[in-house]
């Protein structure tokens, strides 16, 4: 039996701390994707941010890779961090750094690889990602197109071989077949179990063929439904959400 | 009388409330340097050669490129100040041991000091201040990246380590330039200036130029770092932790001045 990579017992943001819910159950296992939805993108940010272990203000249990995240000495998150990645809309590279060195900047400082064997894995990710222009590796991230910006924000934390990425409206700025690349890409590191996905994308359609589960973030709590439950579902805030997104 | 209350709670809340501020900020700062060294030190960081790279590039960037200002400036002080001392004091006394205080121990240490707060001070302030602004160091933090390792402390040591270095530079520069212009122009007895102000330099003094321009580098870098850290969300906090940081700066590097005076009585 595998540890699941998240597993939040009564967990709940303290944004809603003055309510009575006794929070949520949630554990997300290797290999899977989970899809997470809401009508308002603030409130989806803070739940994936926390559930992400990057806030402090929480009520009940939240553990990674297995470890209680309230209990992590600085060394221990250090190292957790590498194996639950966190990407969000704001990600950024540092700018006084070339694209190739922001990329390879964590994996170095975790001693990842030594730099040559690193730069050629960052080369064919971002072949396999689809860069067509490789050209702008040296340039400085001001420099670069936002594709090969955002790209480059994504294979630095794919270069650390992460277990499970929390990735929150990340690709806002992709078109549908931008998109569909990197899924295909990450959909085979799943499919191998080496890869769990928790992923909130403002175009829920993509993402949903894909996704074992879906989190609704509500205005009290979040449910947890899968596609079918999702479409059926009579709650205001879900029919309100559906023609939204134009799915009924 | 109400009013003549409030004025008198003003007037003497005044001092005491400026008194509470400049200490809380010390021990903010305290704390701060405590945390970076500590992160530095307890994983032995000068053997990881990524965290050792940005040290060697700040000194490069604080030490290495600031020597041409710092020639040109070390050749005028040479003639305002060495070469003055020696015509004027020649007839008089001790102008050996005058020149090594006053230059090696007072005058070179804050210009390159001057220098450092000017070209790195104020660039350390706003580099990290833009980094914290646009959410750069919360990106690497996400990562499991420390930043006192890998952005502070190489900031901070290299700075402290350019300072003494550029002070070193600044000061032999301005002592040999000073006596080879007063050997030219006054009297080529003067050229044997070299030879005492070497024999000249005792241990202490010594010691206390060396701890001296590593107190002010320190504080140069820390302090630049502590206040580019400090900006929150809006890109007008920049300029204004930048100017906060090099009066601040200035003013400890002063006081330092003044408390190592104090050891030469």
């Amino acid at each position: 039996m595998s540890t699941p990579l998240l597993q939040a017992d009564h967990f709940i943001p303290d944004l809603y701390s003055d309510h009575a819910d006794p929070g949520i159950q949630l554990s997300v296992m290797p290999g899977t994707v989970t899809q997470v939805v809401g009508a308002d993108p603030v409130r989806v940010s803070h739940w994936m941010k926390s559930l992400a272990g990057l806030s402090v203000d929480y009520r009940g249990r939240l553990s990674l890779v297995g470890e209680d995240v309230a209990a992590l000495d600085k060394s221990a998150w250090q190292s957790m961090r590498t194996r639950v990645a966190w990407l969000g809309r704001e990600s950024r590279l540092l700018s006084v750094q070339t694209l190739m060195n922001n990329m390879l900047l964590p994996a170095l400082y975790h001693g990842r690889d030594n730099r040559e064997a690193l730069e050629a894995r960052a080369r064919e990710l971002l072949f396999d990602l689809g860069l067509q222009n490789a050209d702008m590796l040296d340039n400085l991230p001001a420099h670069i197109d936002e594709h090969s910006y955002t790209l480059g924000v994504l294979v630095r934390v794919l270069l650390l071989e992460p277990e499970l990425i929390i990735m929150d409206d990340f690709m806002r700025f992709y078109n549908k077949t931008q998109v569909e690349t990197i899924l295909q890409y990450l959909d085979a590191r799943i499919q191998q179990q080496t890869l769990s996905l928790m992923i909130h994308h403002h175009d829920a359609a993509v993402i949903m063929p894909r996704a074992q589960r879906i989190l609704f973030v509500g205005k009290e709590s979040m449910l947890e439904l899968n596609e079918a439950a999702l479409r059926a579902s009579e709650n205001d805030e879900v029919k309100a959400w559906r023609r939204d997104q134009e799915l009924d | 009388m109400a009013t003549l209350t409030r004025t008198l709670d003003t007037l003497l809340g005044w001092p005491g409330a400026f008194i509470l501020r400049r200490l809380d900020y010390l021990v903010c700062l305290t704390t701060f340097i405590s945390f970076v060294l500590y992160a530095w030190f307890s994983r032995l960081r000068i053997f990881n050669r990524q965290s050792y790279r940005p040290l060697v590039t700040q000194i490069i960037f604080t030490g290495v490129d600031a020597m041409p200002v710092i020639l040109f400036l070390s050749l005028i002080t040479g003639f305002i100040l060495t070469f003055r001392m020696i015509a004027l004091f020649d007839s008089v006394g001790d102008t050996v041991t005058m020149l090594l205080y006053l230059i090696g121990l007072e005058v070179g240490p804050m210009i390159a000091a001057i220098t450092l707060i000017s070209r790195t001070g104020s660039a350390i302030a706003v580099d990290l201040g833009n980094m914290k602004l646009h959410r750069e160091i919360e990106s690497l933090e996400a990562m499991g990246v420390d930043i006192n390792e890998y952005l502070v402390a190489p900031r901070i040591l290299g700075v402290a380590v350019s300072q003494l270095v550029v002070a070193v530079f600044f000061t032999a520069v301005t002592l040999i330039s000073g006596v080879l212009l007063s050997g030219l122009l006054i009297s080529p007895t003067h050229f044997s200036y070299l030879f005492k102000l070497v024999e000249g330099v005792e241990p202490m003094m010594l010691a206390l130029f060396v701890v001296k321009n590593i107190l002010f580098g320190l504080t140069i870098g820390s302090i630049a770092c502590y206040h580019g850290l400090n900006v929150e969300r809006s890109a007008t906090e920049v300029p204004q932790q930048t100017q906060r940081a090099i009066v601040n700066i200035l003013t400890t590097l002063f006081i330092i001045d003044g408390l190592s005076a104090m050891v030469l009585i």
